[in-house]
């Protein structure tokens, strides 16, 4: 059985005077463990999907079923991590951690949560955080926080929406390689949203590409993990998908501009 | 030594030089009083500008200083109007004298503020939460809050002393009315503006409504009203002290009152200075208050 699978999903926003589909029949499926990178150009709809799957928003048609079960709506099943304010800014590093695991039911009196979250927190490399307040941190911190705080839940479903979009080049190498690492050893069944082509060939062991609604292409990552930027510099796998990725980003935007040939 | 501290002990110096040796021209009361004043303004400029250093705290000492030495000189010089303007050993001689009358003003004062605030902060902020989080009492109830709230309670004071039962109840209705509709309104307002992504990143974890509303919104919400909590003190003060002007037998306002009808002015500028006390200390603890409720930074 399939950890997740999304059966004829489409997606209508409305509101009173207009309507917009942002997704169309799409069919997905992802097994348990693992890393599925979705990518596509801004507005393809990947964010979207992502949200039907966090439970914000609600299949127009079309269903989700995680482990077998359809879903009705957000769960604790599925642990989020956004580009921002994944966290509340009125609480600790620790606050912001133990709220995430008593809304999973994690068992334990307020001290062993604490100490519990305080584990995860070293895990991440933040020990010297744990009465900081998220504005107290940097975007890199805060994104490290937020991967603890998911973690220390127990969900079994990572949903990361563009989660180093705002991060700086180094800061963010660092957290790709920790999230790529800790979702292995921990099991986790990851979609992480990007649309940067080399953290996606980096990270995942499929990468969805979504276009004008659709799923465009589902390639299969044949490169060996653990992978870093350097051991993929020179790779004949990666510079092939690579330029696989590069040529569908790059027949959007000429089609973007009034469908006129563009040559960049 | 800087030059602030020369400057100011020097004014000190002066200070009471002119107090204990000057020949007054009136009948002056014991100075002792005037003395103590000035010497615990001393004490606490030198533990300031020990602690902080600031030239800023120098700077306000010495207008304090220069001040009463104006005054003093005004007095012995005889160019000061004998009932207008009576000595400063005088006035601060009240604080003993009257002490009786003064520490039941404070409590009289205190207790109808701390009711009329207390009640109007609760139901301002639980109020405003609940209304704030169902759309459609919000749009109802947003601009009907807005005008209430523009109406300054000082013009509604003099009906509310006349309709209402006793004094007592007058007052606390003032107050809560000068306090509960800004309170209320902001709170509406900044619960219906929330970040979207906050609410995003708690319905992620499939909170329920109680800890939507208590453990989201009101932690998120909060530090606005109480930010907004010492514009309210102010303004409480104003009507409550406006209120025991008119109607009142006891209070802070009162005390001012009853000495301007005996044309008493040694007692009223004692009054001012009281209420002027008083008024710092409480804006003094508030914002104490707000950096203890208010650890984060959005």
């Amino acid at each position: 059985m399939d950890k997740i699978e999304i059966k004829g999903l489409t997606l209508e926003y409305r509101d009173a005077n207009s309507s917009y589909v942002a997704l169309e029949n799409i069919d997905l499926s992802v097994k348990e463990g693992e890393f599925v990178c979705i990518i596509g150009p801004s507005g393809c709809g990947k964010s979207s999907l992502l949200s039907v799957i966090e439970g914000l928003n609600k299949p127009s048609s079309g269903k989700i079923y995680i482990d077998g079960s359809e879903i009705s709506g957000p769960g604790t099943d599925r642990g989020v991590v956004f580009q921002h304010y994944s966290l509340f800014p009125w609480l600790t590093t620790v606050g912001n951690i133990v709220f995430a695991m008593k809304q999973n039911k994690c068992k334990g009196s307020g001290k062993e949560l604490a100490a519990t979250a305080r584990e995860y927190l070293a895990k991440v490399g933040l020990e010297d955080t744990f009465d900081k307040y998220p504005a107290q941190l940097s975007g890199g911190m805060q994104q490290r926080v937020a991967i603890a705080k998911v973690l220390a839940a127990n969900a079994q479903i990572f949903l990361m929406d563009e989660p180093f979009g705002a991060i700086d080049p180094k800061n963010r190498q660092e957290l790709q390689e920790l999230i790529g690492l800790l979702a292995r050893e921990e099991k986790k069944t990851v979609l992480f949203v990007t649309h940067d082509i080399e953290e996606a060939i980096l990270l995942g062991d499929r990468i969805i590409y979504i276009d004008d609604k659709k799923i465009q292409a589902d390639i299969t990552v044949d490169i060996e993990k653990p992978r870093t930027k350097a051991s993929l510099v020179g790779n004949n796998t990666y510079t092939k998908l690579h330029n696989t990725l590069m040529g569908l980003f790059y027949k959007m935007v000429a089609t973007q501009i009034g469908g006129e040939e563009v040559v960049i | 030594m800087t030059a602030g501290l020369i400057r100011t002990n020097i004014l000190f110096a002066a200070l009471l030089g002119i107090v204990f040796f000057a020949p007054k021209a009136m009948s002056v009361q014991s100075p002792a009083a005037f003395a103590a004043v000035i010497t615990v303004i001393e004490a606490l400029y030198l533990i300031q500008h020990f602690r902080t250093g600031k030239k800023s705290v120098s700077d306000i000492v010495t207008v304090i200083f220069s001040f009463f030495i104006i005054w003093e000189l005004a007095v012995v010089a005889g160019i000061a109007h004998p009932v207008l303007v009576p000595p400063p050993e005088n006035v601060f001689c009240i604080f003993y004298l009257n002490r009786g009358d003064m520490l039941e003003g404070l409590l009289s004062s205190m207790s109808i503020l701390l009711q009329g605030i207390g009640t109007a902060m609760l139901l301002g902020v639980f109020g405003g939460l609940f209304v704030g989080y169902v759309e459609r009492l919000r749009e109802t109830m947003l601009p009907i809050t807005k005008v209430i709230s523009s109406i300054p309670p000082l013009v509604y004071t003099p009906y509310v002393v006349a309709a209402m039962p006793s004094f007592r109840a007058a007052s606390v209705f003032v107050i809560f009315s000068a306090v509960f509709w800004p309170a209320f309104m902001s709170m509406i307002s900044r619960v219906g503006s929330i970040d979207k992504k906050i609410i995003d990143s708690a319905r992620v974890m499939n909170v329920s409504a109680p800890v939507m509303l208590f453990k989201v919104i009101l932690p998120y919400s909060l530090p606005d009203v109480i930010g907004r909590l010492s514009a309210s003190l102010t303004s409480a003060m104003l009507c409550l002290t406006g209120a025991e002007m008119l109607g009142a037998s006891a209070g802070l306002g009162y005390f001012v009152k009853k000495y301007s009808d005996y044309a008493d002015y040694t007692r009223v500028i004692a009054g001012i200075i009281y209420i002027a006390v008083v008024i710092t200390i409480l804006n003094i603890l508030v914002a104490k208050l707000q950096k203890r409720v208010i650890k984060w930074k959005y």
